[in-house]
């Protein structure tokens, strides 16, 4: 073989490795959903608290890296970054087609919210903030809410904020929505008992 | 390659190491071995005594000269034990006043001419007190050998990766902890767990893979590194009877002989320990400067091995009896503060409990379970520094938290143990079954926020493997807001176990050990089953 410098380039290869995943985590639209690792096993299921139940299995995701050979002569470490790059944008684009998909086939009929073509405004975000279970902090504040998909680009959710802004009537319906949701939220709370 | 590594191995194995190889070798020939030192103190001179395939009462005394002969002035010392070995009526039960038929002298090294013309004078004399010719052969070095690669290393798995996997073991210093992912494809392969095996093919594996065992802990029995040594003859037992149970054999027939011996050698390596720790006054092992990080988890450990050991030896008989007090001395009422490390210390702490139950019943061991519960809940609901989940041991939880120092791979990486657990569910199954109804209820809200994770084998073979491989699911479970006590106590009453191989529930002392060691074992349903066995 050549000489080669494996101990070092095990470095860099380490240092890649965890570029991929903190440049993956900061793009994705899923970056802040917590991930889990499945140590054995292949097959995953849910058991809720009203005993249903979802069994799904794993699915395996691979983007292609390339580099030709006559790249490497000149290849530099911010180049190796852009071909990285590259890739992890791929590879976000397919998780998170994969995540779109299992959540579309996951989610009961009930927490769905057809707009039926309507254009993405205030009442279709109270419409589906009604559907939704939120929860909230002990001082009252709800938890975050992601959202995710073509219709929340950021021009529409300022649209949406400045509706809300001019249209007392809408922004009533939203707190009140919201307050009902809050009451919920005690219920449920509320009824975190071990009786009997 | 491997026959000059088996050689090594025995020119460099003491007395102890090999005999429990010669022991495995035996039962590959199909004696039956029915008197060992290692578990049992000495018995006229006679470390192992066996039932040949062909019905007759065998006697070995074993000595160790790896890499040397034995020697005419060594011979004196051991002439009165050997003549003890081929005159002495046996003392064991179902045998007793029975002469051995055949005596054995083995080492591992060779026998210096003189001695074996000592040895002739001593058979003469013997046969003109009217015992058979020859009363007392010999087995050498070359013969060990070539039983290691007739019955061992011929069933090895020649890939390249399980060499060097081999390798690997061999190359450990031998401090460390035992790398159970290293030997694992080992045991998985020589096994043939991908494979159905017929009687005769499994029993012969089963046997080579005692011999792999033995040759595999070369580094680690030479620094006495017991743990270590406990680690892969549990392994090596929890495999055998998986590999029976997989081919649908009977285990009692065919893997149960070979499981009692490692489990003697087991035995024998926890009283080991036991008497090494009170040589050492405390239980941090060199660099100190480095124990902030370690000494806490370790004694946890320790005291989990040694409850074992003491309800073991309760139940089966103390064979160093002055060892109950040394365990008793050693093992404190109450652990210290922040003993709980991740979710791998609980079935620390379980056997802890489980010991000192047997010592001094209390209703304040299940109250502390209960406070460990409720710090774990708080910790998994709070905003950051989630104990880690039982797949990540005492070395993995140090470099996390010391990362930034040791420049490290932070072993957590993409993991996330949040509002998640694996053993929530145990802690809380023992508050319900002690009747802590109020502490039940208190912690109730907590309980249910959180999401109880399982991992549940296809066939219950696999819970006995290291990894279970694709053949598992990972269950969550969300618990209803409100419940009925009532409910949960029935629910919580059931014995579990139903993923557990059956040899592996029938003896639920292996099975303790086995989890204690692999803590990501200790699923729901082996703690209720583990608990019925062992809460008192």
């Amino acid at each position: 073989m050549l000489p080669d410098f494996p101990e070092t380039k095990k470095l860099f290869s380490r240092f890649f490795r965890t570029y991929m995943r903190r440049r993956a985590r900061e793009i994705s639209p899923y970056g802040a959903v917590q991930t889990r690792y499945i140590h054995e096993g292949r097959a995953m299921k849910v058991t809720r608290a009203d005993q249903s139940e979802s069994t799904s299995g794993m699915e395996q995701l691979s983007v292609h890296l390339e580099i030709k050979f006559d790249e490497i002569e000149n290849l530099t470490l911010q180049k190796a970054i852009e071909k990285h790059d590259a890739m992890i944008v791929d590879m976000v684009r397919k998780q998170t087609h994969f995540i779109r998909e299992r959540m579309s086939s996951e989610i009961p009929e009930s927490q769905t919210l057809d707009a039926k073509g309507r254009k993405f405004d205030a009442q279709v975000v109270i419409e589906m903030f009604e559907k939704m279970q939120i929860d909230f902090y002990p001082d009252g504040t709800p938890h975050e809410i992601f959202v995710d998909g073509p219709v929340f680009t950021p021009e529409r959710m300022a649209a949406v904020d400045k509706e809300f802004e001019s249209n007392p009537e809408l922004k009533k319906k939203f707190d009140e929505m919201m307050e009902k949701k809050k009451e919920e939220w005690r219920a449920r709370e509320a009824d975190r008992k071990l009786v009997g | 390659m491997l026959e000059r590594l088996i050689e090594s191995w025995l020119d460099s194995a003491g007395e102890r190491s090999y005999q429990r190889c010669f022991c495995q070798m035996l039962i590959g020939q199909g004696y039956r071995i029915v008197h060992n030192t290692e578990h049992t103190p000495l018995e006229h001179g006679k470390d192992v005594i066996a039932i040949s395939p062909d019905d007759k009462v065998v006697g070995f005394q074993l000595k160790g000269n790896p890499g040397k002969s034995l020697k005419p002035s060594q011979f004196d010392e051991i002439r009165g034990q050997l003549e003890q070995l081929a005159t002495y009526a046996l003392g064991i039960p179902g045998y007793e006043k029975k002469i051995p038929d055949e005596c054995y002298l083995v080492t591992n090294g060779e026998i210096d001419e003189a001695v074996s013309v000592e040895l002739q004078r001593l058979n003469a004399a013997l046969e003109s007190r009217g015992h058979p010719p020859e009363k007392i052969k010999t087995i050498t070095r070359g013969t060990l050998l070539s039983w290691a690669n007739s019955l061992g290393l011929s069933m090895w798995p020649s890939e390249i990766e399980d060499f060097s996997n081999f390798i690997k073991l061999l190359n450990c210093a031998g401090d460390e902890i035992f790398p159970a992912e290293t030997f694992d494809p080992l045991l998985r392969h020589t096994l043939r767990m991908d494979n159905v095996l017929k009687t005769a093919e499994l029993r012969r594996r089963i046997t080579s893979a005692a011999i792999m065992t033995a040759v595999a802990l070369h580094s680690f029995s030479r620094r006495k590194n017991y743990f270590a040594e406990i680690t892969a003859w549990t392994l090596f037992a929890t495999y055998t009877i998986a590999a029976c149970e997989k081919n649908s054999l009977d285990f009692n027939k065919n893997g149960a002989e070979a499981v009692l011996m490692a489990r003697g050698a087991i035995r024998g390596l926890l009283g080991q320990l036991c008497d090494e720790i009170p040589e050492r006054g405390i239980l941090s092992e060199r660099d100190p400067f480095s124990e902030f990080a370690f000494y806490r988890p370790r004694a946890l450990l320790i005291y989990a091995l040694m409850g074992i050991y003491f309800m073991w030896s309760d139940a089966e008989g103390w064979n160093e009896p002055n060892h109950k007090a040394v365990v008793e001395g050693l093992v404190p009422e109450n652990l210290p503060p922040q003993s709980i490390w991740g979710e791998g210390a609980i079935p620390h702490l379980l056997a802890h409990t489980w010991y000192r139950k047997r010592i001094a019943a209390s209703p304040a061991r299940d109250k502390f379970m209960a406070a460990v519960l409720r710090d774990i809940l708080s910790n998994k609901l709070g905003p950051v520094g989630h104990l880690p989940s039982p797949y990540y041991g005492i070395e993995d939880v140090a470099r996390h938290t010391y990362q930034q120092i040791l420049g490290c791979d932070d072993p957590f990486e993409g993991d996330g143990f949040e509002r998640t657990s694996y053993i929530c569910e145990s802690l809380m199954m023992c508050l319900v079954r002690a009747n802590l109804k109020e502490r039940c209820q208190e912690l109730w809200p907590s309980f249910t926020r959180i999401s109880h994770e399982r991992v549940v084998p296809d066939e219950a073979w696999r819970f006995a493997l290291y990894r279970t491989g694709e053949g598992a699911t990972n269950t969550t479970h969300i618990y209803p807001s409100t419940m009925q006590w009532k409910d949960l106590q029935e629910l919580f009453a059931e014995h579990g176990g139903a993923d557990i191989p059956e040899a592996l529930k029938a003896d639920p002392i292996l099975l303790l050990l086995f989890v204690t060691i692999f803590p990501f074992r200790a699923s729901f349903s082996t703690v209720k089953f583990l608990h019925k066995k062992f809460n008192v």
